[in-house]
């Protein structure tokens, strides 16, 4: 599903190199929840952004759903950002302007669908996440976990490959925390890819395999046995930290 | 996409209701400006003769005294001597000659309770009516020989004929011109004008049609007061009307149409033989010059667009230039704002170039609504303009150019001012705003 290769990030400015992932390299299976963990300024978030076709790099290659992404230009790359990724993001990121509606419908727009087969996909993500009812309403009348079902709604109506989510949980409370970590665990049940970056140790273990990245590389790795849920629908069991 | 778009117009222009009305008034007020200048502008540097550049020409004769210079562009008198203009008249030489005379005629119809009005008359050749592409509403030009023998006859405007005809047909109706007897022969329509007024701008280039033409040789007869252009140099005694027509008083417009180059050379050849045949009788003393004006060339001459109207338009211009600088800075501000939505938006799959055709389009919206603001305004100065000078009236008015150009303008000026700001809001890297959103 997802494989970078020695993947090397620098950011410069007129004094400083400051290298972001040095030879990097993780491959993440069809099906998995993985968790990237790592202190600030590990390098989890360039990771992020890098998986997520939002910046370039330097060296190595990144192989997403098997095609080589590694030097494509703005367009294409923007093209499979809108198909292949969904993302969640820490701070929701819904559009305050737009209804819930018009939030998820966002990535679609772009894709070039007909309305009907747009409201078909909309109402089917937001009845995925409880929300159908609230679809008129702006994203400040809802709760911030409500937000954020909205965002992974969004994310999932553009039936991405996989889904990547930065600190999913960071702006919520214990209990809706809790609830969007169920949510998510239930989505990779049905058979979708999660890659989560958290610096949150206990959420990292509600995945099945945490990566830790420190200075720009991968420097453990843990497998989680699965949960019980999940023996019913056992994920891959490739060792994947090249 | 469009509708699209325009709908994220609409809700981020609601978003911002003052910034937003800021820069429609800034674009507006521009727009306005340029407008009514331009308006203006267009129609007096028309030239509604272009048609007849090749075969109409202005007849001037320098038979001013080698005293005093005259005031005109090209040095030489206006008009001509009522003696040259028979002479040449009769001569025969061009396609076709007119004079003609801007007079005042009183008018009155017989045996009606109608007070009598004075007003702008032309005594003229009847050349003027095809060479000035009059419309007819009833009945036609008068003869040649009408013209020859400077018969009694007239032609009158569609206002006059309301007014002293209710409208019918007056063709062979009689009227009193000068407490004479004429008859109707043709009515003009009210809707023929020329603007500007090339075949007399001496006496407002801008100033409407006349309301009655009576044949010009009627001058034979009798004198009629002149309201046009009058110069005169030589002390002569012209106390009688006979005396008046034979004096060096310059005062007859003259045109001819000239068909090909040869009758153009001829007839050159032949006023340069008759201002010879002139000097040997003691006239012309200044050195041997004529000049035959195209209409275009006379409008130049005549100077109908001066220079303070150029100048007006390029300030307007720069005007709205400035108003489009200061309307790309709040357009900037406002997309910069907008600059973590539009890194969202492209992490969600937008193109660059979607981001950008979508704030070029709230640009756009923005740029249309100033240009259609910038129309009303520059309508309402155009009517401040009728109101402050009568002889504005005909040309100070919304026309199609003003249409067009309002929207050449606004789609314009929009594209300029949104162009910097869309480019610079599609740059946003989406990684760096998604965290701080």
């Amino acid at each position: 599903m997802l494989k970078m290769q020695s993947v090397k990030k620098i950011y410069r400015t007129d004094m400083i190199e400051t290298h972001a992932l040095r030879d990097f390299s993780l491959q993440v299976n069809q099906g998995e929840f993985v968790a990237v963990t790592g202190p600030s300024g590990s390098g989890k978030t360039t990771f992020l952004s890098i998986a997520g076709l939002l910046e370039s790099f330097e060296g190595g290659s990144y192989h997403l759903d098997g095609q080589n992404v590694s030097k494509l230009n703005d367009n294409a790359r923007s093209r499979l950002r809108n198909e292949k990724i969904g993302f969640i993001f820490q701070g929701f990121n819904l559009i305050p302007d737009l209804n819930i509606y018009d939030n998820v419908e966002v990535p679609l727009r772009y894709r070039g669908m007909k309305a009907s087969a747009r409201k078909a996909r909309i109402l089917k993500a937001l009845e995925r996440v409880g929300l159908a009812s609230r679809q008129k309403h702006l994203p400040g009348q809802l709760s911030g976990g409500q937000q954020q079902r909205v965002a992974i709604a969004r994310a999932l109506a553009g039936e991405p490959a996989f889904l990547l989510a930065d600190e999913p949980t960071g702006n919520l409370d214990s209990l809706m925390a809790r609830q969007v970590m169920d949510m998510l665990a239930e989505i990779n049940a049905q058979g979708m890819t999660i890659v989560m970056v958290t610096h949150d140790p206990d959420l990292a273990r509600r995945a099945q395999r945490n990566i830790q990245i420190v200075d720009g590389e991968v420097t453990d790795f843990e497998i989680y046995e699965p949960r019980a849920s999940r023996r019913e629908n056992p994920s891959p069991s490739a060792v994947d930290v090249l | 996409m469009w509708t699209y778009y325009t709908k994220l117009a609409w809700l981020s222009i609601k978003k911002t209701p003052v910034l937003s009305v800021l820069m429609v008034v800034a674009i507006a007020t521009g727009i306005a400006a340029s407008l009514t200048t331009l308006t203006l502008y267009s129609v007096m540097a028309s030239n509604p003769l272009a048609h007849k550049n090749d075969s109409l020409f202005r007849l001037q004769l320098d038979s001013w005294t080698t005293e005093w210079e005259v005031g005109f562009p090209n040095a030489m008198p206006v008009n001509i001597t009522y003696k040259d203009a028979k002479a040449i008249y009769f001569a025969d030489r061009a396609d076709q000659t007119l004079l003609m005379a801007r007079a005042g005629l009183t008018l009155e119809r017989p045996d009606s309770d109608l007070e009598p009005t004075s007003e702008p008359s032309r005594l003229t050749t009847n050349s003027f009516f095809e060479f000035f592409d009059v419309e007819f509403v009833y009945g036609a030009p008068w003869s040649d020989s009408a013209d020859r023998n400077g018969e009694q006859v007239a032609v009158i405007s569609e206002g006059m004929n309301n007014r002293y005809f209710d409208g019918a047909d007056s063709v062979g109706e009689a009227i009193l011109l000068e407490e004479e007897i004429y008859t109707v022969v043709g009515v003009v329509s009210d809707k023929w004008s020329m603007i500007p007024n090339v075949y007399d701008f001496q006496t407002g280039g801008f100033a409407g049609p006349p309301q009655i033409y009576a044949p010009f040789f009627n001058f034979e007869r009798r004198s009629f007061p002149i309201w046009g252009m009058i110069q005169g140099w030589k002390h002569e005694d012209t106390s009688t009307h006979a005396q008046y027509l034979e004096s060096e008083m310059i005062w007859v417009q003259a045109w001819v149409s000239l068909i090909g180059e040869r009758q153009f050379q001829d007839f050159n050849q032949y006023i340069h033989d008759y201002i010879n045949e002139q000097k040997q009788l003691g006239r012309f003393d200044r050195p041997l010059k004529f000049a035959l004006s195209t209409p275009e060339k006379w409008l130049e001459l005549g100077q109908i667009v001066s220079r303070d109207n150029q100048i007006l338009v390029a300030l307007a211009l720069a005007f709205l230039l400035v108003c489009l600088v200061n309307s790309v800075v709040l357009l900037l501000a406002k997309f910069l704002r907008k600059a973590p939505e539009a890194g969202l938006r492209r992490a969600l799959g937008a193109s660059r170039g979607a981001i950008f055709v979508q704030h070029l389009t709230e640009a756009a919206a923005i740029g249309l609504a100033g240009g259609l603001l910038g129309l009303m305004l520059s309508s309402l100065g155009l009517a401040g303009i009728r109101s402050l000078y009568s002889s504005y009236d005909a040309i100070a008015v919304i026309n199609n150019f003003t249409l067009l150009a309002a929207l050449v303008l606004a789609l314009a000026s929009s594209l300029l001012s949104g162009l910097i700001p869309a480019w610079q809001v599609s740059r946003a890297e989406p990684s760096r705003y998604l965290k701080t959103q």
